[in-house]
């Protein structure tokens, strides 16, 4: 089955197999069913997501307060140049890599682990309990996981700290020490995502013919290169997915760091949304925050871009590799 | 990595049999290796189980100085919840917009991902990579124009502008998510069922559907959860009628005096219903992992 050919237009046809060349014919001639199917979801998402982007576009080169009665303001690109003159933009871009780039590589890290971990034991009873408590994390709303969490990093009477104090380490300022509270909100963010990169690339795996890691078994190959030869390769499409979805959810991440810590203490949690939203919500210069949620949505689509032509270079159709 | 090799893995045959039975035997890890990953689940269930434990805790206990794992449990949290802060309202809210957007996500979604991944349309790689490029906006980005869109339109707290205002999100997950299930069942599917004159309805609902049950079922639950937990929108685009849990929730965090004890029972009331949901589905996403989506 994996050898099948996914795109049988591309395939060369025999020449002597007339039969094939019709079914290619054919093949490519039904297209309108294909294309009304996509048409209402295009004219929609136009609607719903095309318009709100021209608007903030158009928004981001006037200088316009929602709370003064002076009409907006056309000022071209100024409120560009004044956001890239500003030192807490760059402090934000760099906060942002940090909680980004923490929280990305313990998810993955530990989601792979687990997921082979759990493989390996698929023959035991009890997997499926395993696949489902795991998924709970997921469920939790990302604004009351951050109430969850804060209540337990609370300094005096949260119980992380108590807990530790039983084996004799002082209380810490989870949220209030500068030099930690970013990777405490990364935290959060690894404990309720992991679960998902855990449940796909699992999934993945039992997807995998079971031959192939017998067959590498018998070739006395390891869980290291089993990993590193048989699932990574085999898995190569879905897991630039989950890595894709989680890249472009840590580079947005709001609710978390708003319910925790609003960007503090002082900017050590200072992310680029943590200042959209600020300049949005707290001093209302919607130009301003237009031209910073421009950026952001630039600095998303290069990274897309990057990842999605990396992917299709090593072929889209993924199990072939 | 102890080899347990049970009878019936180690057919008496050859030595070399054995021998062979023995390292497949060997990849799958020995029993020993329950309790540690019993131990990484219960410390990652963690802080939901701190979470119930708090909301079962009677008023007063919560801010004492040392957290407490012994006291008597009540409900009176939950009864105070849905008797004096008008809970039912909230989750009845939530279920509808929740439940209407996926809804209109996964029908549309079917179709756009057959569309995308198995036809070979003018420009669908395009296409496909553009929706997936609507799932990476920020929503912090787009509530400012959403909002100035909804309240001149005079749907400011409506049922139709939030769900249409999730669709923004949900849909292009629900696309993104499914085509890449769709595109894993073989072409040679479609060509055989072709050659027997069926047609892309057909296709689609009598062959690509039914073998792409478990990532039709994940793709269905993500997407009820991304819309039943959605914060931001909510907040801002609602302000009495449609208001949601996760608003309500949010709201009552203040940053003098916090009433723990309601807001865990909160938390709880708004996971617990999708808790179920997962366990209610968790056959069908079993099974449809376990038979390799027919691979």
């Amino acid at each position: 089955m994996t050898t099948t050919a996914r795109e049988p237009e591309r395939v060369p046809a025999a020449p002597a197999d007339s039969g094939g060349a019709a079914t290619g014919a054919v093949y490519r001639g039904e297209r309108l069913v294909p294309a009304l199917m996509l048409a209402p979801v295009v004219l929609l998402l136009l609607a719903v997501v095309i318009g709100p982007i021209v608007f903030l576009i158009d928004t981001s080169l006037y200088r316009q307060n929602l709370f003064q009665v002076t009409p907006p303001r056309f000022v071209g690109v100024e409120n560009y140049t004044y956001l890239f003159d500003t030192s807490r933009f760059t402090t934000s871009l760099l906060r942002s890599a940090v909680f980004t780039g923490t929280a990305l590589a313990a998810e993955f890290v530990i989601g792979f682990a687990l997921a082979a971990w759990v493989y390996r034991l698929r023959h035991l009873p009890g997997m499926a309990l395993v696949r489902t408590a795991l998924t709970t994390p997921i469920l939790v709303a990302p604004i009351v996981a951050a109430v969850m969490w804060r209540f337990m990093y609370q300094p005096d009477f949260g119980v992380i700290n108590h807990l530790l104090s039983l084996v004799g380490i002082p209380a810490i300022g989870w949220l209030s020490n500068t030099s930690i509270a970013i990777f405490s909100i990364a935290a959060i963010d690894v404990w309720q995502w992991t679960p998902f990169v855990f449940l796909i690339v699992l999934a993945g795996m039992h997807s995998v013919p079971e031959e192939y890691y017998e067959a590498a078994e018998l070739d006395g190959a390891g869980f290291w290169r089993q990993t590193l030869f048989v699932t990574i390769p085999l898995l190569r499409r879905i897991l630039v997915i989950v890595l894709l979805l989680r890249l472009i959810d840590l580079l947005r991440a709001f609710e978390v760091i708003v319910a925790t810590t609003q960007g503090g203490p002082g900017d050590a949690s200072y992310t680029l949304p943590v200042l959209i939203w600020e300049t949005a919500f707290v001093s209302f210069e919607m130009g301003d925050a237009a031209a910073a949620s421009v950026v952001l949505l630039v600095l998303v689509a290069i990274i897309i871009t990057t990842l999605v032509r990396v992917v299709a270079r090593s072929g889209v159709t993924g199990r072939q590799g | 990595m102890t080899a347990t090799v049970s009878p019936t893995d180690s057919p008496a045959g050859t030595p070399a049999d054995a021998r062979k039975a023995a390292r497949i035997a060997a990849g799958r890890a020995g029993p020993a290796w329950l309790l540690p990953l019993g131990v990484v689940v219960l410390a990652w269930l963690f802080p939901i189980l701190w979470t119930a434990l708090t909301s079962l805790k009677p008023e007063g206990g919560l801010t004492g100085l040392t957290p407490s794992f012994v006291f008597t449990p009540t409900l009176d949290n939950y009864i105070e919840l849905f008797t004096e802060r008008d809970y039912g309202r909230y989750l009845l809210n939530s279920l509808l917009i929740a439940g209407g957007a996926t809804l209109v996500s996964m029908v549309l979604a079917c179709f756009a991902a057959y569309a995308l991944s198995r036809s070979d349309i003018a420009g669908r790689e395009q296409i496909g990579m553009w929706i997936l490029s609507l799932r990476m906006l920020p929503p912090i980005s787009t509530v400012v124009p959403f909002y100035l869109i909804l309240s001149g339109g005079g749907l400011l707290d409506s049922y139709v502008g939030l769900v249409g205002v999730y669709l923004s999100f949900s849909l292009p997950f629900a696309i993104w998510m499914l085509q890449g299930f769709f595109a894993e069942v073989p072409r040679s599917i479609d060509e055989a069922a072709q050659a027997d004159g069926a047609g892309h309805l057909t296709i689609l609902f009598r062959f690509i559907v039914p073998m792409t049950k478990s990532g039709l079922a994940v793709t269905t639950i993500f997407t009820f959860v991304f819309a039943w937990n959605e914060f931001l929108y909510a907040f801002l685009l609602t302000k009495d009628r449609w208001v949601t849990l996760p608003v309500r929730l949010g709201s009552t965090i203040t940053p003098f005096q916090t009433d723990w004890g309601f807001l865990t029972a909160g938390a709880i009331v708004s996971f617990l219903p999708l808790v179920l949901v997962v366990f209610l589905l968790q056959r069908e996403m079993a099974r449809g992992v376990s038979l390799g989506a027919m691979r």
